[in-house]
């Protein structure tokens, strides 16, 4: 392996201005996180205080091991949506330690509407629920819901993906042999009541949490008794009498210091081996990392710069490094494991594409994890690629990612549009993880090209009807095509829709890769096979 | 220690163990295996570079330290595993099967401590003494000797007992 | 009703005896027992520092007439009240062997036990006064189970480490094992550590170096607490008397330990917890390399 040899230079204008925009849009998400995970109407917080209730925030401190990292999934969710009542989705999810094993986490946020789910905290947790069973990691669920948000109930109850499948995840979690943990701390009303009745084990404290699959008030609709929530559903009748609940807790901390010490009984099954060196931190600056990046969607980088800024040693074995040239691959080391970089430097060509899908199935046959580095507008298009056979060539590419058997990770870079955007294995190829950078952008085409094209059918449009073409008409076309997309297409959005897992500070994306490929590897590589290959 | 609270924080583990007490961050190196770590006896540690060798010792709640011919004795600030046992809480006993008491040990105002007797019930041919699980002033005792009861029954409460269901 | 004179910083003596019953008696020299905490007697030594000879053959002969005057058979110890003005008043007689008989036997080189089962058996004594010759000085300490910063408190708990200072003049009689169990159910004394030497200052140097030797863990004890009075200067100089240990109670208080000790002690005490052990070490690569973060 080589070092990455650097040929930026720092103290040019370009660097600088690329510099000064990226730290700008990476503090923007440190300031928007730092809302979405703090800001909180003090009214709901004292509501909590006076319970006698911990933020979720605390639980999740005193949970995971001191001095351990937690990879936040999806801060971000629903930060666009419901105008802005739901930030992070009102829930938690993230990876981190407790008792020394790799978990992931589920935790309501009441602070936020009581911590009621909205259709995309449901896709939130069965999001995080599906990562869990991929990559054999068990779950703890930090329970304090008040059950499904009725103005919503449509877009979060009948279809497949949505609040059942909770319950079908927690289900095959548990065939799979994956534990799961709940610690009651609030309600868990109806649906939210077969979150602690699917772990394997719960914990409730005593005063606070209940469980019920009908709450007092509709029980009193219902059948006109008229009952606490201690009594129809709370810590000594589920502990003492129905066996619901196993572990009573006088208080938050006791059940959290039990659920540890549950997590810690849990057989540690070994984990797959890929082959692993001593770790070194990238020789090159992380932080040039902001000056590096462009600052204009249509403007490009070298990927052997963002390489050499995120592996050990900044040290990088280039695969075919004379052909292809538009799409870099290679082996190099990250925190120690190896894996198999793919990244964009220019739209992908046919001899582009067959590099991709012959590197990526070398990565396969040698058990190398996969990490694709997205900054791409598409495939060639025009009559001699098409004769070349590039939509054959681009079918290979993404039949060989799609089939891989070793955990693929992606990190939207910069540009991620189109058909490339498949080729890399985007949201629909079931990578284990993808992540975004603040500065990507997201769709079926770019802004301006989609513009250009609906202005163009719109004139052939006014054509075929015999109707001038109108500049003020076509300026709107142009004009509403372009807000759309504008605002459409950005890294919020996307987050906000959980088409991602979370937006990273590209210089946190070491850190982060490191401990999604560490979870990963819980479960054991798929048998290889692949689909047809269209030669 | 000595009445003073201390927290021990780990705040690294690479490229040594790193705890911070009293806002002091120490490393902590060169310690015995973590099997010997376990056992009553002589230990060796080494923190900030200087090595140490002193006697420590468990009992229950309490750790002793033997450290440059001075001992010091420190308890657990918090047991967080001390909880409910069985299936009684605090503030009630009661009856885990139907049975008839055989005799009472106590009377209402007694104060009791951990392992005291309470009364003897019999059930299945079988008799068991219950006891008190912890510190407590008997309130009151709801059966009298030769009583029957059911399974689940209020034997005896305990001052500040809240109504909790069976 | 009794008038008694009333004598300030009174030092307490005893002369061990030894009768056989036929009017012989022996006496075996003298103890200072001046050291007590709740007039119990927590330091004793032979021969008596400071004591004027002729004080000490008073006190013996006085000793031996009374006991032969009784035709005393048995081990025996009677109790004098020392005036500092060097007057001496009859206290008791305690007509068994006392806790503190090890000094006598060091300095004088007898099994006091093997004399008084001798006696009993009907064979007299095996020596004459002119026999005894006592040589060096020794110190004996009581090892009690008590917190001496609660008042003396008696403790409770398990002796769950145990170490005895070795030496060739160093002596330690127990009546506990490692792993024993401190119950209330007996008196607080744990053990007795007694230690001779040619000289007075050597015995206190060697009586203190075992102290800091000895180790008994698992039940608060006076270990440290008789360390503090053996160093302090006026116990060294010999300047007893029964209401030392109120008189240098300030002095005798334990002193701060110093916080890079305090660090370490809490450092071992918290390794001795399983569930900090584990969240020590058992956090696996790469989140124990990475620490603490959040993206």
């Amino acid at each position: 392996m080589t070092r990455i040899e650097s040929a930026v230079r720092t103290n040019s204008a370009e660097f600088r201005r690329r510099y000064h925009y990226n730290k700008a849009l990476a503090a923007d998400l440190r300031r928007r996180q730092e809302a979405a995970r703090q800001d909180r109407p003090a009214r709901d917080v004292e509501r909590l205080t006076r319970q006698g209730k911990l933020l979720p925030r605390q639980r999740l401190e005193l949970l995971l091991d001191p001095a351990t990292p937690f990879l936040e999934l999806s801060t971000l969710a629903a930060n666009l949506a419901y105008g802005g009542e739901s930030p992070g989705a009102s829930s938690i999810t993230g990876i981190g330690v407790v008792s020394g094993r790799e978990v992931m986490i589920h935790a309501d946020d009441p602070t936020v509407k009581g911590g009621a789910w909205y259709p995309l905290t449901i896709k939130k947790i069965v999001r995080a629920l599906d990562i869990a069973i991929e990559n054999r990691l068990p779950v703890v669920h930090l329970c304090d819901s008040a059950g499904g948000q009725l103005h919503w109930q449509s877009a979060l109850f009948p279809d497949k993906y949505m609040a059942g499948r909770i319950f079908r995840n927690q289900s095959i979690l548990s065939k799979s042999g994956i534990q799961q943990l709940a610690l009651v701390f609030g309600h868990c009303t109806a649906g939210g009541a077969y979150v602690p009745a699917l772990s394997d084990y719960n914990v409730i404290v005593r005063g606070t949490g209940a469980v019920f699959l009908g709450g007092p008030p509709l029980v009193k609709a219902a059948t006109g008794q008229v009952v606490s929530a201690a009594e129809l559903g709370g810590c000594d009748l589920h502990t003492r009498t129905s066996g619901t609940c196993d572990y009573p807790a006088e208080s938050e901390a006791e059940a959290i210091a039990t659920g540890r010490d549950i997590v810690a009984q849990w057989a540690r099954p070994p984990k797959q081996l890929v082959p692993q060196e001593p770790v070194e931190p990238p020789a090159l600056d992380p932080d040039d990392l902001y000056g590096v990046i462009a600052d204009d969607i249509k403007q490009t980088f070298d990927m052997r710069e963002i390489i050499g800024r995120i592996v050990d040693g900044s040290r990088f074995h280039e695969y075919k490094p004379a052909y292809g040239t538009t799409l870099v691959c290679g082996f190099a080391h990250l925190w120690g494991y190896r894996v198999a970089i793919l990244a964009n430097n220019g739209i992908l060509f046919n001899d582009s594409a067959i590099k991709g899908g012959h590197f990526i199935e070398l990565a396969n046959h040698n058990n190398t994890p996969l990490l694709f580095l997205q900054n791409i507008t598409g495939y060639m298009v025009g009559t001699q690629y098409e004769a070349a056979g590039i939509t054959k060539d681009g079918a290979k590419m993404i039949m060989a990612q799609t089939c891989s058997h070793v955990p693929k990770f992606t990190v939207m870079c910069h540009g991620s549009f189109g058909a490339g955007n498949y080729g890399m294995c985007g949201r629909a190829f079931d990578g284990r993880f993808l992540f975004g950078w603040p500065n990507h952008r997201i769709a079926v085409m770019g802004g301006e090209q989609a513009a250009n094209t609906l202005v163009e059918v719109k004139l052939r449009q006014r054509e075929r009807e015999g109707q001038p073409a109108d500049e003020a008409v076509l300026a709107q076309v142009r004009e509403e095509t372009l807000k759309a997309y504008d605002e459409q297409t950005s890294a919020y959005y996307s987050t906000s829709e959980l088409w991602d897992d979370g937006i990273l500070d590209p210089v946190d994306t070491r850190n982060a890769l490191a401990i999604a490929i560490s979870a990963s590897l819980n479960a054991p590589f798929g048998a290889p096979g692949n689909g047809v290959f269209r030669f | 220690m000595s009445g003073r609270e201390m927290l021990v924080e780990i705040t690294g583990r690479r490229p040594q163990l790193a705890v911070r007490i009293d806002g002091i961050v120490h490393g902590v190196s060169d310690f015995q295996s973590l099997n010997a770590m376990s056992v009553d006896g002589a230990f060796e540690l080494t923190v900030d570079g200087t090595p140490y060798s002193g006697w420590r010792c468990v009992v229950g709640n309490d750790v002793y330290v033997r450290l440059g011919g001075r001992t010091f004795v420190l308890s657990r600030a918090i047991d967080a595993s001390a909880s409910v046992s069985g299936a009684n809480s605090q503030h009630e006993t009661r009856a885990d099967m139907p049975g008839v008491v055989v005799a009472v040990h106590c009377e209402a105002g007694q104060a009791v401590s951990r392992g005291d007797k309470l009364i003897t019930i019999e059930s299945m041919k079988l008799q068991a003494t219950l006891v008190a699980s912890h510190e407590a002033v008997v309130e009151t005792i709801h059966v009298s000797a030769e009583s029957a009861f059911e399974r689940g029954a209020l034997l005896v409460s305990f001052a500040g007992a809240r109504a909790t269901s069976p | 009703m009794y008038a008694e004179r009333y004598i300030e910083r009174p030092r307490h003596i005893e002369v061990q005896i030894l009768g056989d019953g036929g009017g012989n008696v022996v006496h075996l020299y003298e103890r200072e027992c001046s050291i007590q905490r709740r007039y119990q007697k927590i330091i004793e030594e032979s021969p008596a520092p400071n004591l004027a000879d002729e004080t000490r053959e008073a006190m013996c002969a006085a000793a031996v007439r009374l006991a032969s005057a009784a035709r005393y058979r048995n081990a025996g110890t009677i109790e004098f009240v020392l005036a500092p003005e060097g007057e001496f008043y009859f206290l008791e007689m305690n007509t068994r062997l006392q806790v503190e008989h090890p000094v006598t036997e060091q300095v004088l080189g007898i099994d006091l036990v093997r004399e008084q089962l001798r006696i009993g058996a009907g064979g007299g004594l095996s020596f004459t006064q002119g026999d005894l010759r006592p040589r060096g000085h020794a110190i004996e300490c009581r090892i009690c189970a008590e917190e001496p910063e609660q008042g003396f408190r008696p403790a409770t708990g398990r002796v769950g480490v145990l170490r005895i200072p070795r030496g060739a003049n160093v002596r330690f009689d127990a009546g506990i094992r490692a792993g024993q169990p401190v119950t209330p159910a007996f008196d607080s004394l744990l053990a007795k550590l007694v230690v001779w030497d040619p000289t007075r200052v050597g015995a206190a140097a060697t009586l203190e170096r075992a102290l800091t030797d000895l180790v008994i863990l698992g039940v608060p004890t006076n270990v440290d607490y008789l360390a503090r009075v053996i160093r302090h200067p006026e116990f060294l100089a010999g300047r007893l008397h029964t209401g030392f240990l109120t008189d240098h109670v300030a002095e005798l208080a334990a002193p701060d330990a110093s916080q890079e000790a305090e660090a370490v002690v809490a450092i071992a005490a918290a390794l001795a917890d399983a569930d900090f052990r584990r969240a020590a070490f058992a956090v696996p690569e790469p989140y124990a390399s990475i620490g603490k973060w959040c993206n």
